[in-house]
């Protein structure tokens, strides 16, 4: 008794739960967008092996500009000496000032004299 | 020494390939999307997308199966993923849908059918886990062997019969009218 209303109830269902079949048209339409997306498919697929080159060629350029960049113990110990030669640098060498005086044409070395005393 | 594939040669196994594929489409298009359609519950639509889903995944698995049988396996258990992923998006995207206090997306119902009846079948087959409705659909609405149900979902036989006892059980308490012989109250 309970197997036959079992076997009715898989059958109401087999054949109250199923979809209309497709019609030609709406087939013909399954069709043409499957086809769409199979060539889309296709063209995605024809980058695909670039995909790889690409990624390997960025790793390596970004390796490239941090193996060039300065490293920063370096730059920082740069920046140091500069400082380091403006804060003691000798007082002017008067020989030198000199030197550089008797470069000059003779009307600046004259006003130079005037006013530097010499 | 290796021969090269010449043009004409590439180009007639491009054309072999696309005959092949056309052929394995229309003779399992029908039977996919009614499948899709039962284990979506019932959405027309969603059930053209997760066959579709599944074709494009056969044309691009087609070199690796030479034997039309393994490829017919094969495209049969994307199916089943492809379905069982889209209801489980069906089902988030309807939690949101609660959350955020709009309606929750309607399910295509065909005009020629009895809306009711087959939204209360989705319902009950909805209350079922989703193994127990993939092995009750396979077996009971698509005709299926337990054995072929059992390679199909990668379960053994023991397994598949106890989901289909469950599934019926469930089925039963929920569908109890459906099974009178005279067919019973549909509503």
């Amino acid at each position: 008794m309970s197997r036959d209303r079992d076997d009715t109830l898989r059958e109401r269902l087999r054949s109250e739960y199923a979809p209309e079949p497709l019609s030609p048209a709406r087939a013909a339409a399954f069709d043409r967008r499957l086809r769409e997306r199979v060539e889309r498919a296709g063209r995605r697929s024809a980058w695909r092996p670039a995909v790889p080159l690409i990624l390997a060629a960025s790793a390596a350029a970004v390796l490239l500009a941090v193996w060039l960049r300065p490293a920063p113990e370096r730059a920082a110990e740069m920046a140091g000496a500069w400082e380091l030669e403006l804060l003691f640098a000798s007082d002017v060498d008067p020989r030198a000032d000199r030197a550089e005086a008797n470069a000059l044409p003779d009307d600046y070395r004259a006003i130079a004299s005037l006013w530097l005393d010499e | 020494m290796v021969a090269g594939v010449s043009g004409s040669e590439a180009q007639a196994g491009v054309a072999d390939r696309e005959e092949r594929f056309a052929a394995f489409v229309a003779t399992h298009r029908e039977r996919a999307v009614r499948l899709a359609w039962r284990l979506v519950g019932g959405d027309a639509a969603a059930a053209e997308d997760v066959a579709q889903d599944a074709f494009v995944r056969a044309w691009r698995a087609l070199d690796r199966f030479r034997e039309e049988a393994r490829l017919e396996t094969w495209f049969y258990r994307i199916l089943l993923r492809q379905a069982a992923n889209h209801r489980r998006w069906r089902g988030v995207r309807e939690r949101w849908a609660a959350v955020a206090g709009a309606a929750p997306p309607a399910t295509a119902v065909p005009e020629e059918a009895d809306p009711a009846l087959r939204r209360r079948i989705a319902a009950a087959l909805d209350g079922l886990s989703p193994r127990q409705r993939e092995v009750f659909v396979l077996v009971h609405l698509e005709g299926l062997s337990v054995r072929e149900c059992a390679a199909l979902v990668g379960r053994r036989e023991g397994t598949v019969k106890s989901h289909l006892h469950r599934a019926l059980e469930g089925l039963r308490s929920q569908l109890a009218d459906l099974g009178v012989a005279d067919g019973g109250n549909d509503a």
